[in-house]
């Protein structure tokens, strides 16, 4: 539905963060989306407490800085992150990190905030810049396409990390992720349409090439980490 | 817990907003950048530094 509005469009972003924060862990406040030109950012419009066995232990906070892409048409998210901070110190704990346009990092990645004697020899020995601190490497994720979605992360909260969630967890997680999915996948289509046709054949479809014939892929979806 | 909103903000307020984080702070926003890029931020400055990417990111700034 290209030249929706942009209010339209942010809106729906935060009631998507809404939706998902909100079945999942109790006290999440409501997304607010804050628009300035054609620029938005989507936040919880507060922190996210976490709990676990009843008392408060972290904060989830959750970002999406968007822009309108080069046709006005649709919001698209130039940035992210997720990030879990402990209480006890009020440091993040991991950090859930996309850049649609990185400059020398991978464009989805996880940076940890934690500490490993041997892999600080390991940095220390390749002479890294900063060999004593991990939360400097970007743990790479798959790049823009198969990166985990929000759901992912809330899952690994409820199941790993065992905080505090409402039984309404699950089905939101499910519901979020396979709308998140589809996109992925049809982006993907777009970008491998070869390799989707052939699969598609090899499944008993009929798929025939348009007139044009098929687009290469485009180096910008083998490039991305 | 109020629905989901949407809000219009201007330059001039996102400035406001920008001086009103360092001034709780204490601190310059040059200051604040070398602490980060240092790796070397503490406490509430981890959620101060991600609001000021917010507002750098909605005036266009290529750096908060």
């Amino acid at each position: 539905m290209p030249g929706r509005d942009l209010f339209d469009q942010a809106q729906e972003f935060a009631a998507e963060l809404t939706a998902v924060l909100q079945a999942s862990f109790r006290d999440a406040p409501p997304a607010i989306a804050e628009v300035a030109g054609d620029r938005v950012v989507v936040r919880p419009d507060g922190p996210v407490p976490l709990f676990a066995g009843g008392e408060r232990r972290a904060t989830l906070e959750v970002r999406l800085r968007c822009e309108l892409d080069s046709r006005g048409a649709w919001l698209a998210v130039e940035s992210s992150s997720i990030t879990l901070t402990a209480t006890v110190d009020r440091t993040p704990v991991f950090r859930f990190e996309y850049l649609r346009k990185p400059s020398t990092v991978p464009s989805a990645h996880l940076q940890l905030h934690a500490h490993r004697g041997a892999l600080s020899q390991l940095l220390a020995h390749a002479e890294h810049p900063k060999a004593h601190d991990m939360s400097a490497l970007h743990i790479p994720l798959g790049g823009s396409r198969f990166r985990p979605c929000l759901e992912d992360v809330v899952q690994f909260l409820a199941e790993e990390l065992r905080v505090d969630v409402l039984p309404t967890w699950r089905a939101a997680v499910e519901a979020g992720r396979r709308s998140w999915r589809e996109k992925q996948v049809q982006a993907t289509v777009r970008d491998w349409q070869g390799v989707a046709a052939e699969t598609l054949r090899e499944l008993g479809f009929t798929v025939e090439p348009p007139p044009a014939g098929i687009p290469p892929v485009p180096p910008r979806a083998v490039a991305d980490w | 817990m109020g629905p989901t909103r949407v809000r219009e903000l201007s330059p001039a307020e996102l400035e406001a907003r920008r001086g009103e984080i360092l001034r709780r702070l204490g601190v310059t926003l040059d200051e604040l950048t070398r602490r980060a890029e240092s790796s070397s931020l503490v406490g509430d400055e981890w959620e101060a530094w991600e609001e000021l990417e917010d507002i750098a990111f909605l005036l266009g700034d290529h750096a908060a």
